[in-house]
């Protein structure tokens, strides 16, 4: 016999077990699930409110400040996404739990958990490249104020998150072009962003980061990128939000040539056309739209930046629009197409309208 | 997850959750405990829970993240090593075709001795053991539960095996 075979057989002996529940504890067990009462509930909170009472006397500020924001799973499972939230709980998850002010913000990078499959919103993305990372970060008002949320008039939501990789230059390598996108939501006057983007775990050993700069997009004022060390830092003299994470992620995940295929694929594309069966499916969306059903609550109106850029805002998806490139002079009562969004199980139509008062109303069509 | 599914839980997976709360516990009255908890624990994660979907490794998984906060609060570093309870509460006679007592007492032995040598592993060696051998799930099941890639389960208990190999140096062959 081998040694292999071997050790697993007195394994398979050494650790069976012919033990079992008793009955009566199977019994118990059946009676308190069905005999779950408020009472239970109520002990719990009293005795919560307690360890809360003697934390806040001991916890510092700043720990205070992290404790009493949402977890990186709770902000997963507030986006109905639990095997991302089970993903954060998970051994494999890093909770950061890091403070940083800039521009009258205060930014928590909460946590971040990279792997195949942790998603629960499929996309052709994740058919694609299923190796994905996802960070979660909270932002607050440095001066203690609510951001408000979208549906209000001054909602916010003008900075761009993302993973940086140290020796890559930062506006070619970022969220935009590693496959990225976000989510985000405001709960209790906390905005907090679950980003996501191809796994970057195979980079772990060169050191990476997660910048964070004002606007919609990377903005190559905002950090200072040095080609020699390859190192990202702030740039001290930029008027607005610009913030470097240290992203601790495990070096023993690193893989040299996986990552340099990465790049090469990222950064030197081959040409698709040469491929003959490479089309992508052609979806068509008048088609989807003929079949398709209005959601009566979508139907509200747009909000406005301070920019004159409009927002419509449905099921935790935001749409930036320029109303002027829709609406000819004097047109009203039309609804405009504007923008796809969902999955590819599910796909949702944005469209516009302006009324006779130049009230612009937005709405959500379910496409089939 | 409502009572009739409890029920089903219980009757299905009881004996493979508590025989793996017993490795992990070492004595009746704390794998009680355990086991009760994990129940109670996986009716207040009821909304996580697919019964379609490996429903063992929903429980162990939950059992494992009792049983390691339990360590923490008790702040117990080692865990003592299995006694001979082990060994009168399995039964081999699959594997040993010679009941003379003689042949009992050898194999209870080393059945001791791989428990004790399972022992000394970290919990990243341990508990996969423990869920592929007591609790008998599949490596894709475990790699489920622990969320872990399939080739990291296979990897660990590659590993594990090859360690307790040269703990035991194959005294026991």
């Amino acid at each position: 016999m081998k040694d292999t075979e071997h050790i697993d057989l007195l394994l398979k002996q050494a650790l069976f077990s012919n033990i079992g529940p008793s009955n009566e504890l199977n019994q118990k067990i059946i009676n308190k699930v069905n005999n779950h009462t408020l009472k239970v509930t109520y002990k719990k909170r009293l005795a919560f409110t307690f360890i809360v009472a003697v934390i806040f006397l001991i916890m510092t500020a700043t720990a205070f400040a992290v404790w009493r924001l949402l977890t990186p799973e709770e902000v997963a499972e507030h986006f109905d996404d639990v095997p991302l939230a089970i993903a954060f709980e998970g051994e494999d998850a890093i909770k950061i739990n890091k403070s940083v002010s800039s521009g009258g913000y205060h930014f928590t990078l909460l946590g971040i958990v990279s792997g195949e499959g942790l998603n629960g919103i499929k996309s052709s993305v994740h058919d694609i490249y299923p190796d994905r990372t996802y960070a979660v970060i909270s932002i607050e008002k440095e001066d203690g104020s609510m951001i408000p949320g979208f549906g209000d008039k001054d909602s916010e939501s003008k900075f761009f998150i993302s993973p940086l990789i140290k020796g890559q230059k930062p506006w070619l390598v970022n969220i935009a072009s590693m496959n990225g996108g976000y989510r985000e939501c405001v709960i209790d006057g906390v905005m907090y962003r679950l980003i996501e983007c191809d796994g970057i775990e195979m980079f772990a050993d060169r050191g990476l980061y997660l910048c964070i700069n004002s606007g919609t997009f990377y903005d190559i004022d905002a950090f200072i990128y040095d080609e020699r060390s390859g190192e990202i830092t702030p740039n001290p003299d930029y008027k607005g939000i610009n913030i470097i994470f240290d992203l601790p992620l495990d070096i023993n995940k690193a893989d040299h040539k996986k990552a340099d295929e990465y790049l090469k694929e990222l950064l030197e594309p081959e040409d698709d056309t040469a491929g003959v069966d490479h089309e992508e499916p052609i979806i068509d969306i008048e088609k989807e739209f003929e079949n398709g059903a209005v959601i009566p609550e979508s139907i509200k109106e747009v909000t406005f930046d301070e920019k004159g850029m409009a927002y419509y805002e449905y099921g935790g998806s935001k749409v930036g629009l320029s109303i002027e490139h829709f609406f000819k002079e004097g047109e009203t009562g039309v609804w405009k197409n504007t923008a796809v969004f969902g999955s590819d199980e599910e796909r949702i139509l944005v469209q516009i309208m302006k009324d006779e008062n130049g009230v612009i109303t937005g709405r959500a069509i379910k496409l089939k | 997850m409502n009572t009739s599914d409890i029920n089903e839980l219980v009757e299905l997976h009881g004996k493979a959750v508590y025989g793996f709360c017993h490795k992990l516990a070492k004595n009746i009255n704390d794998t009680d405990d355990l086991y009760q908890e994990t129940f109670l624990k996986a009716m207040e994660l009821r909304y996580k829970f697919n019964k379609s979907i490996n429903p063992r490794g929903f429980l162990i998984s939950i059992a494992v993240g009792l049983w390691k906060n339990k360590c923490r609060k008790n702040n117990r570093r080692q865990i003592i090593a299995p006694t001979v309870e082990f060994c009168e509460d399995a039964d081999y006679s699959s594997n040993l075709h010679i009941a003379s007592p003689e042949d009992v007492v050898i194999s209870n032995e080393i059945n001791t001795k791989v428990q004790m040598a399972v022992e000394t592993l970290s919990d990243k060696f341990k508990i996969p053991l423990y869920m592929y051998y007591t609790a008998e799930m599949s490596i894709a099941d475990i790699a489920s539960a622990l969320k872990i890639p399939q080739g990291t389960v296979k990897s660990r208990l590659h590993k594990a095996r090859e360690t307790l190999k040269d703990i035991l140096s194959l005294e026991v062959s």
